[in-house]
């Protein structure tokens, strides 16, 4: 089998690159690989080296090479010319996002094409679409960013690839009939050295005696910034030597630091910004606990923590989406109603009072990714996958 | 949107007749009433066929503006229909060409197969002719 591949990759820094980067040299054992990107060469001088890599916009005439495209879709534009030629050539979409809503209003309203935007939302919700978008862009109604704007994608698609059941589910109510394969997402450790914690702080130039919470992955809203910092700062006198460090960088709408000014934290809360994943990989081995909220949930599934899973840090993240499917005994989960304050509350005192609890915590997510998520299982998966899809449609 | 649209619409179509008021202390009800006489004398007649005039153009404008929402609606309905039969039809058609592409690599298979026996058959009369030639020699 020979397939037209379709992703970001390095250079362009997107959580879609690395995953296709992990699972590429895999999935190429296993059939034919080439690569089709939009403007841009693979950083990564291995895929570069092994692989054909194409223009995207050869792919038209090229299509006839192969036996199935598989494209990567996230709901930002670097995905936009992915989007297009999932729609003039549909082939097997892996839904790395539920909500398409970003994407397509960048390509339409964000471009002054309010005709476009406004025929999506016909397509997908009918009448009741129309008046609503109409409200949405006079003004007179706010724009959710949960909004799937998905329907025409998931309508053409000959198959469809969710990295959790939760998603699986959302996709079949809105096209019954529709061929949803649930495929693990990826976990590979870049972890280039083993390093204990106290290595970690060292290198660092953290306290080594002191009690490290990390959130993981870009800085935004829905990562519950507010309640997470609200809580903190309500615990810090029993834990006094606790420090929360931000491992990431805010999206350029979004400015956390009046936010950690405004509760006096200035000196115990810190965001690193971008960081490369060796210095990743070192910041979450210093840590003592990582807390990965996210509500609402946007249907994703996180690499972020399940990188953190796999590298035994435990972690709490909100009991929503695909973090429900997460076996309990691998993180804790946190309400996202009302209790989520007392609940986080609750959690982060037991976790930093209680080391057997991390350790313990930390040993079964460990298991827990390299059983589930370990790269190799997951190609076979594709791979079998993209067979099964292609069967059925010329059975 | 075009609910409200047409309920503001309906709600103003008919211009009616207002009764005349004065608030000035006790002469009040004698002026409203003069008013009222001298209305009936002078423009009433006038003004009253201008009113309904104007209250059937304002009733029929609301028709026709609640049947042109109405069509635009239609006219949308169909849009969006027309929009998901031709996702349809592209689905149909991309799942048609796929179907084409494992038919090609069937035959290319297939030719290349019948090739390799036909080689093998020329390579076998070959030798048999060979063979002829060394019992007739």
């Amino acid at each position: 089998m020979r397939i037209a591949y379709f992703s970001p990759l390095n250079p362009i820094r997107s959580g879609i690159s690395d995953y296709s980067e992990d699972l590429l040299p895999h999935l190429a054992d296993l059939v034919g690989v080439d690569l089709f990107v939009d403007g841009f060469q693979p950083s990564n001088q291995e895929l570069a080296g092994r692989f054909s890599t194409y223009p995207i916009a050869e792919y038209p005439r090229r299509r006839w090479d192969y036996d199935v495209a598989l494209y990567h879709m996230g709901n930002n534009l670097y995905h936009e010319t992915i989007y297009r030629m999932a729609l003039r050539f549909p082939g097997i979409v892996v839904l790395h996002d539920y909500a398409l809503v970003g994407i397509i209003g960048s390509m339409t309203a964000a471009r002054g094409d309010r005709g476009g935007f406004v025929r999506e939302w016909g397509y997908n919700y009918g009448l009741e679409g129309l008046a609503h978008v109409r409200a949405i862009l006079d003004g007179r109604m706010p724009l959710s960013p949960d909004e799937p704007l998905n329907r025409r994608l998931l309508d053409i698609s000959i198959g469809l690839v969710v990295h959790s059941d939760y998603l699986r589910r959302r996709v079949l109510a809105t096209c019954p009939l529709a061929d949803v394969a649930h495929i693990s997402m990826p976990c590979v450790s870049r972890q280039p050295r083993l390093l204990t914690r106290q290595a970690a702080r060292r290198e660092l130039g953290l306290d080594e005696d002191g009690l490290y919470v990390g959130s993981f992955g870009f800085i935004v809203p829905s990562k519950q910034v507010e309640p997470l910092l609200d809580v903190f700062a309500e615990l810090l006198p029993l834990f006094p030597n606790a420090r929360l460090i931000f491992v990431g960088e805010p999206l350029e709408w979004y400015d956390p630091i009046p936010l950690i000014e405004q509760r006096g934290l200035a000196d115990k809360v810190t965001i690193t910004g971008y960081l490369p994943f060796s210095t990743w990989y070192t910041t979450m081995a210093a840590m003592d606990l990582a807390i990965n909220l996210r509500y609402p949930t946007l249907g994703e599934t996180s690499a972020a923590v399940l990188r953190l899973l796999g590298e035994g840090v435990p972690t709490v993240v909100s009991d929503v989406g695909w973090y429900t499917e997460l076996p309990d005994d691998c993180v804790v989960k946190i309400g996202v109603g009302e209790e989520m304050r007392a609940d986080l509350r609750l959690a982060i005192t037991d976790l930093l009072s209680t080391p057997e609890l991390r350790a313990h915590l930390g040993q079964r997510s460990r298991a827990y990714v390299a059983t589930h998520h370990a790269v190799q299982k997951v190609a076979r998966h594709y791979a079998h996958s993209l067979e099964q899809f292609v069967q059925r449609i010329i059975s | 949107m075009n609910e409200e649209l047409i309920a503001e619409l309906e709600a103003g179509q008919t211009i009616r007749e207002q009764p005349f008021r004065s608030n000035k202390p006790i002469v009040g009800p004698l002026v409203a009433w003069f008013r009222t006489v001298w209305n009936g004398i002078s423009t009433r007649w006038y003004v009253l066929p201008l009113l309904q005039q104007q209250n059937r153009f304002n009733h029929a404008v609301t028709q026709a503006t609640q049947a042109l929402l109405e069509r635009l609606d239609e006219l949308d309905q169909r849009v969006i229909a027309s929009d998901r039969d031709a996702t349809q039809w592209a689905r149909t058609f991309a799942e048609d060409e796929y179907r084409l592409r494992q038919l090609e690599k069937q035959i290319a298979r297939e030719s290349d197969d019948l090739a390799q026996r036909l080689s093998r058959l020329e390579e076998m009369l070959a030798a048999m002719g060979l063979e002829r030639r060394g019992e007739s020699d």
